[in-house]
């Protein structure tokens, strides 16, 4: 068991380092990077989904304003990299205070709509500030980022392959933090909050801060994820601001497992790759995709991997049973 | 310049009725059922498509295809309510919530599928001179959105208010346990409110579908509208919806006139924050 719990990780690493290399092909590394963007948002959401309790149906808006932060810097500024990145995220950060200042004393459906609401105007903002933003033509040439290393010097991060390891470095770090942030005190008073609030609150948990502190990093994260986006693909449009987002963000933590730290990392994966399986039903696709949805939230309600690991355990208490019945009873 | 102000408000509060049906739809199943209901724009768009097919191909008579339209609406929430939301009762808002956004993709792209995404228009059978009343002057179609929407709320009105089966509806609304103690058949009267509020996004969708043209995605805006509508009144609140349908109606009509038509869109989801973040006092005192 304690062998396991340390080659764990090693062999995540490897797997994340092997994967580009086994499926060599463009397209499949397209989809490893988008898979570790997807990892980033769904995490993001499930801070809010599963640790805090909120719906938050608008929560592409911070991946969106990373994306736009980053892009417009680098179109119109034409400034690096290592200088997008961090204002994608604290721009994102910021409107995320400002949207809990306001939203994060609803419930229910009111916050779901508020949030939804902020995700809307932004998308309206963009599609009509045609001067700056391209309106629906999109905002394009955002550069592919520059890396200054230490001993090799300015490399360019344009082709696939680098863009992948750079994309799952991102993730990397990411995944540390908030592992390390949903096993600290604070992630228990969210999970405190997000069981019996009055109870919560009445051992010392403050729910404002610990609630506006979710999204503060939940808001981060999906900035985060905007900036990584922007630059891979060198074109962003009001799309980023679409409801179909969100919802893409929901179903991952929900098919993965909300309020689980593997859930939303598998559902992220399953759901990069279903709609790529999808294509073959062509026009049928996004119908197929909603009827999922709805199979979904019928029979899997507490996502696949806690129902997948109940099987296991229920299948491994038949095998002891069976070995204990079939000892000699004297 | 008084007059084309005049002529927007009245063309505003027409429109606004349309809005106050959908919120009031929207309203009723909240209050009643509790699901947020993310499809009811489909609803609304796919009652215009069922009116295509019955004028069009069908070539039945425009005021019998409506009929017939809302009828295939109100069946069609019928099943979803038996088959679908009837399972999710007992679990969170948030459950019911998804199923909702999974039927309104589902529903989108099968219209896409079965009637292409290509714009539609369905033309009304009534003259189009403009009648003159007073200062502002309004096209007989208008003048039948009108009375057909003023004649939808407040025959609901009063069925709601006077009919045996309204008030067992009420009773439901204020507390389910003590009306299904009390003899009154809980999932008759769900059935009935899903039915009804579908109904109520359809017939909209059937009032405005030949003032515009319609297509599978449509449906989203309404939704939207919808849901900016039922907020401003009250969640649960009836008359609050139907006047803030109106509110909603004039201030689309006057803000694309004034000031910009491309953020036309935008003042529903502007309403919808505003609302929230001032809270006002009828916002959650839950009444029909």
């Amino acid at each position: 068991m304690v062998l396991r719990n340390r080659l764990g990780p090693l062999i995540k690493l490897a797997a994340v380092v092997a994967y580009p290399y086994l499926f060599s092909s463009e397209y499949f590394i397209h989809l490893g990077v988008m898979a570790g963007m997807w990892i980033m948002l769904a995490t993001s959401m499930n801070l809010l989904l599963g640790y805090v309790g909120q719906t938050p149906l608008g929560h592409t808006a911070f991946f969106g304003i990373g994306a736009f932060t980053a892009g417009l810097l680098s179109v119109k500024l034409r400034v690096p990299f290592w200088f997008t990145l961090p204002s994608g995220v604290v721009a994102s950060v910021v409107a995320a205070y400002f949207i809990g200042r306001i939203t994060l004393g609803l419930r229910g459906a009111y916050f779901v709509l508020a949030s939804l609401g902020f995700a809307e105007v932004l998308k309206l903002v963009t599609v009509n500030w045609v001067d700056l933003t391209g309106g629906p033509m999109g905002l394009s040439g955002i550069s592919p980022p520059q890396l200054p290393l230490p001993i090799a010097g300015r490399i360019s991060v344009s082709d696939r392959l680098s863009y992948y390891f750079l994309m799952w470095a991102v993730v990397g770090l990411v995944l540390l933090v908030v592992h390390r942030l949903i096993h600290s005190p604070v992630g228990r008073s969210w999970l405190a909050l997000s069981e019996n609030e009055p109870l919560a609150e009445a051992v010392g948990v403050s729910a404002g801060q610990a609630t506006m502190l979710a999204l503060l990093v939940s808001g981060g994260i999906a900035g985060l994820a905007g900036v990584m986006y922007a630059h891979y693909i060198g074109f962003i449009s009001p799309d980023v601001f679409y409801l179909l987002y969100s919802i893409t963000m929901l179903i991952m933590v929900i098919t993965g497992g909300k309020r689980t730290f593997a859930g939303p990392i598998f559902g992220a994966i399953v759901f990069t790759l279903v709609p790529e399986f999808l294509r073959a039903a062509q026009n049928f696709r996004m119908a197929i995709y909603g009827a999922l949805i709805i199979a979904i939230i019928l029979y899997l309600p507490d996502g696949l991997l806690p129902a997948l690991a109940n099987l296991w355990r229920a299948a491994s208490k038949r095998r002891v049973e069976t070995w204990r019945s079939c000892k000699p009873t004297n | 310049m008084a007059a084309e102000f005049l002529q927007h408000l009245v063309n505003g509060l027409i429109i606004g009725g349309t809005y106050a049906m959908m919120g009031i739809g929207l309203t009723l199943i909240f209050g009643i059922m509790n699901v947020v209901n993310f499809a009811h724009g489909e609803f609304y768009m796919l009652t215009a498509f069922f009116l295509y097919t019955f004028v069009k191909s069908l070539k039945l008579n425009f005021l019998l295809s409506m009929v017939a339209s809302v009828v295939s609406i109100g069946l069609l929430a019928l099943a979803w309510e038996r088959y679908i939301l009837r399972r999710l009762r007992s679990r969170s808002v948030e459950n019911g919530m998804l199923t909702m956004i999974g039927l309104s993709i589902l529903l989108q792209n099968v219209t896409l599928i079965a009637w292409g995404g290509a714009p539609r228009t369905i033309p009304a059978p009534f003259p189009l001179d403009a009648i003159p009343l007073g200062p502002v002057s309004l096209t007989p179609f208008r003048l039948f959105i009108a009375l057909t929407a003023m004649g939808i709320i407040l025959g609901l009105a009063w069925f709601l208010k006077k009919s045996s089966l309204g008030k067992a509806t009420r009773a439901t609304f204020q507390d389910r346990d003590t009306a299904a103690a009390v003899g009154i058949n809980v999932d008759w009267i769900y059935a009935m409110t899903f039915a009804l509020g579908s109904a109520l996004a359809g017939s909209a969708g059937l009032l405005l579908a030949p003032l515009f043209v319609i297509t599978p995605t449509m449906g989203d805006q309404v939704t939207a509208k919808a849901f900016a509508v039922a907020i401003t009144g009250g969640l649960g609140n009836f008359p609050g919806a139907a006047f803030a349908g109106l509110i909603l109606g004039v201030a689309e009509s006057l803000g694309a006139a004034y000031v910009s038509s491309g953020y036309k869109d935008a003042i529903s989801f502007l309403l919808i924050i505003v609302i929230l973040v001032i809270k006002p006092s009828w916002l959650f005192a839950n009444r029909t």
